[in-house]
């Protein structure tokens, strides 16, 4: 029994290792952190940040394996629960919408589409365009209940 | 035989002197420190107007060497444009770069932690080490087991190796992932800035 235990552990800490080389190659690939340090003008703070996306995943993992975790979560954070909500998904907002844009950009559709129908002004309109209907889109599919 | 000055040009500067020389815009070296002196104090540009940005090309730096020492033979390298940004005072407002910094702070927590839960309901984890639990020990599990356990201390380990930093030190001497994607997206915004100056006519260039 001692040496299932001992294999499965070793199957748990490469299954971790190689999911986290997975996922972060992918936030690291459509170089999101360095935009954001570019546009912030805080490119010295890159380390900080890199410390706040390990400490931000270490949370999220933690939450989303040990469901034992979640009455102690609550306990902190029910009092202040409509800002908890408002803070955490403002932010989720941002990043994933970030992300969305960053991997369209990262295969160059925009520049394709923008080629292909010669576009040869208004891409800020474009991308306002974009942003307005990811956030309809969004609004329909909560508001609307698609499933 | 006329003197060698090797020209290194930098690809960006920023001033906050509105005149700029030679010595500013990129490193000479050559055998003649008599004329070296007298080069790196040429002047190259001069802005008129405060926080503006410009580009000026490698033939504008060796047109203006040229014309004040018509004897010297100059060897570029480096850049072939540079970008120029001058403004009298740099502000530093602390108030509003701590701002930003606690705004970039959250969208990296909350984002990852997001990414990760998400990663973690779309392969329907749970699902997925019962069947590995089972498969190994041959009884259902659920709820924490070493398995669990395991996994989080993998995925732990596996992005602080990836991220190669604990804190402030470094695992290894190697930069960081995100330092090197900085790098790589200024380079980019870089010659992207040059380049559509460039295709505008823009660029400062050798009249």
């Amino acid at each position: 029994m001692l040496l299932k235990y001992l294999f499965l552990s070793l199957c748990g800490v490469s299954f971790g290792a190689l999911a986290a080389a997975g996922v972060f190659t992918v936030l690291v690939a459509v170089g999101l952190m360095p935009r954001f340090a570019g546009k912030t003008d805080t490119a010295k703070y890159i380390f900080l940040y890199e410390n706040w996306v390990v400490i931000g995943t270490i949370f999220g993992m933690l939450f989303s394996i040990f469901e034992g975790l979640y009455p102690y979560s609550a306990y902190v954070l029910s009092p202040i629960a409509p800002i908890a909500k408002c803070i955490f998904g403002f932010f989720v907002g941002c990043f994933v919408g970030c992300l969305a844009l960053a991997i369209a950009e990262m295969l160059d559709s925009i520049p394709i589409f923008a080629r292909r129908v010669r576009l040869r002004w208004g891409i800020g309109i474009v991308i306002f365009m974009v942003a307005l209907g990811k956030m309809a889109g969004g609004l329909l599919y909560f508001l609307a209940h698609i499933r | 035989m006329a003197d060698i000055i090797y020209m290194n040009l930098c690809p960006k500067m920023q001033s906050t002197d509105s005149v700029i020389t030679v010595e500013d815009v990129a490193e000479v070296e050559g055998r003649n420190k008599e004329l070296l002196g007298k080069i790196k104090k040429l002047p190259v540009y001069e802005f008129t107007e405060d926080h503006t940005r410009r580009i000026i090309s490698q033939l504008k730096v060796v047109y203006e060497i040229e014309k004040a020492c018509p004897s010297v033979m100059i060897v570029p390298l480096g850049a072939e444009e540079v970008i120029l940004e001058y403004s009298s005072n740099p502000s530093h407002n602390k108030a509003g770069e701590f701002l930003r910094v606690v705004l970039v702070s959250c969208i990296s927590f909350f984002g990852p932690a997001f990414t990760i839960m998400a990663f973690h309901n779309d392969i329907g984890i749970r699902n997925v080490f019962e069947q590995i639990s089972a498969l190994i020990t041959g009884a259902k599990e659920t709820g924490v087991t070493v398995l669990e356990v395991s996994y989080s201390i993998g995925l732990a380990s596996g992005i602080i190796l990836f991220f190669n930093h604990i804190g402030k030190r470094r695992i290894t001497h190697d930069p960081t992932p995100i330092e090197v994607s900085m790098r790589k997206y200024e380079d980019d915004v870089n010659s992207t800035l040059a380049e559509t100056w460039d295709r505008k006519g823009e660029t400062i260039d050798a009249p």
